[in-house]
Parts: structure tokens; sequence; C-alpha cells
């Protein structure tokens, strides 16, 4: 389970490389994609990680890009990349971060990145998980 | 295999709700302790629900760290506060917590 803000650090890219030289079929990663880093929205961060997909292709992996909040898409897609033999496997799960929750989805710079909620902002927050699972 | 085959027979609904249970639990740790990234979590949670919850990682409850049969690999985004690896024995039954 990797991230996209991570994916802007060497290791994740040295990795790439050496598991796609050594054909890692028994490696499958996720890329939690969720566009938005520590300092701000990763493509104004580090604009060249786009185009993401083609990148981990060329890099000789199976790629694979699902809806992350998906549980039926998540499963579809681990049992597809179970089926390849030959190659180490990327899936690219396309994510928000606090998905329908008003104190994250209000912050426009980094959807409060590290930040923990106020207590207030915390009450709003369960008060809004507890209606959707209601519905669920 | 057993724990394996009863993971699979949650429904897709079960695993939503699992989920949205785990995400009350990282919203309530994070503000508890004042620390910690709870955004990052929660985009990674219906992820993570599926892999310990949806059957994908085989493990063994009583084993140790070695013995799973489909290991998690660490990262910077597993380090991530509540979705830290050294959690998610816990969140799936086992008693042992043995990750290091």
């Amino acid at each position: 389970m990797i991230g996209d803000g991570e994916a802007d650090q060497g290791q994740i890219w040295e990795a790439s490389m050496a598991a796609a030289k050594y054909k890692s079929s028994n490696l499958t990663a996720i890329l939690d994609y969720n566009k938005y880093q520590q300092t701000g929205p990763v493509d104004e961060v580090m604009p060249a990680l786009k185009p993401i997909a083609e990148k981990w292709r060329a890099f000789g992996w199976h790629v694979r890009e699902i809806d992350g909040h998906n549980v039926s898409e998540i499963l579809e897609a681990l049992d597809e990349v179970r089926q390849v033999k030959d190659r180490p496997q990327m899936i690219i799960a396309s994510t928000l971060k606090g998905k329908g929750l008003s104190p994250f989805e209000a912050d426009d710079v980094n959807r409060k990145h590290g930040e923990p909620l106020t207590e207030e902002e915390k009450q709003i927050a369960l008060a809004e998980l507890d209606e959707m699972l209601q519905r669920s | 295999m057993a724990s394996d085959t009863r993971l699979r027979e949650r429904t897709l609904e079960e695993l939503r709700e699992t989920s949205l249970k785990l995400s009350r639990q990282i919203i309530e740790i994070t503000t508890r302790a004042g620390s910690g990234h709870p955004s990052s979590s929660l985009s990674a949670i219906d992820i993570l629900t599926v892999l310990y919850f949806g059957g994908v990682m085989r493990y063994d409850i009583c084993a140790s760290w070695m013995a799973w049969k489909r290991r998690p690999v660490r990262s910077v985004k597993d380090s991530l506060s509540a979705l830290d690896m050294r959690w998610q024995p816990a969140w799936t039954g086992a008693t042992t917590a043995s990750t290091s």
C-alpha cells in the first residue's frame, strides 16, 4: 500500500524497476490516489506524476485503475491481478480524503492532511458517518 | 484456510458497514490523541477493510507476523496513524500483534 505523495520519492521508482526486473508476480501494490499531500494538491506539488498509470505500465507492471471506495471493485481488481503470473501489479485506487465528511472536504489546501479534527469538527464528522451507517 | 473461508462470507454490505465503523474509530482516536493523519487514513479505509475483512490477506491469528501467507509490506503510507500495521491484528481479531 503506497500513497500518491509518497510516489514523489525515489525509493518507489527504484523498487518499481527492481520488481519488474525480477518479474515479481507475487507483489501487488495498491496506490491510494487521494490527490492531496502535505503541502497541497499532488498535481501542483509534483505535476510530472501524471500520467500515473502509463508510468507504471512503462516500468513493466500490470496496471488496473479502480474506484478505491467501491468494495466490489476492489475485490474484483484483487482477483484479476492474482491471475497475473509474469510481472508485478499496480492497482491505482482513486479515493477522497474524508469522503462525504464536511470538515475534510471544506479544506481546499490539503484536505486536513496530518491534522486531527477539533472536538467540534469531530462531532460533525461522526454525525455524518452515523447517517451513512443508517443508510447502509 | 478456515479463517479465509469465514472472512469470504462477509457480504459487500457488511464490508461497507465495517469500513464506516473503522472510519469512526480513525476520527475518535486521532482527535483524542491530538495527532495523526485521519484524512489519509480515511482515503484508504475501504481498501484496508477489503484486504483484512474481505478474505484477501491470509493469516493465522495465533501465529506470528512471519506466518502471514499474503504478507503486507510497510510503506510511508502504512505508517500513518490509524492505518499503522500494528493496529490491524487488533482489527481482525488477532490477539498477538508481534509486528515489530
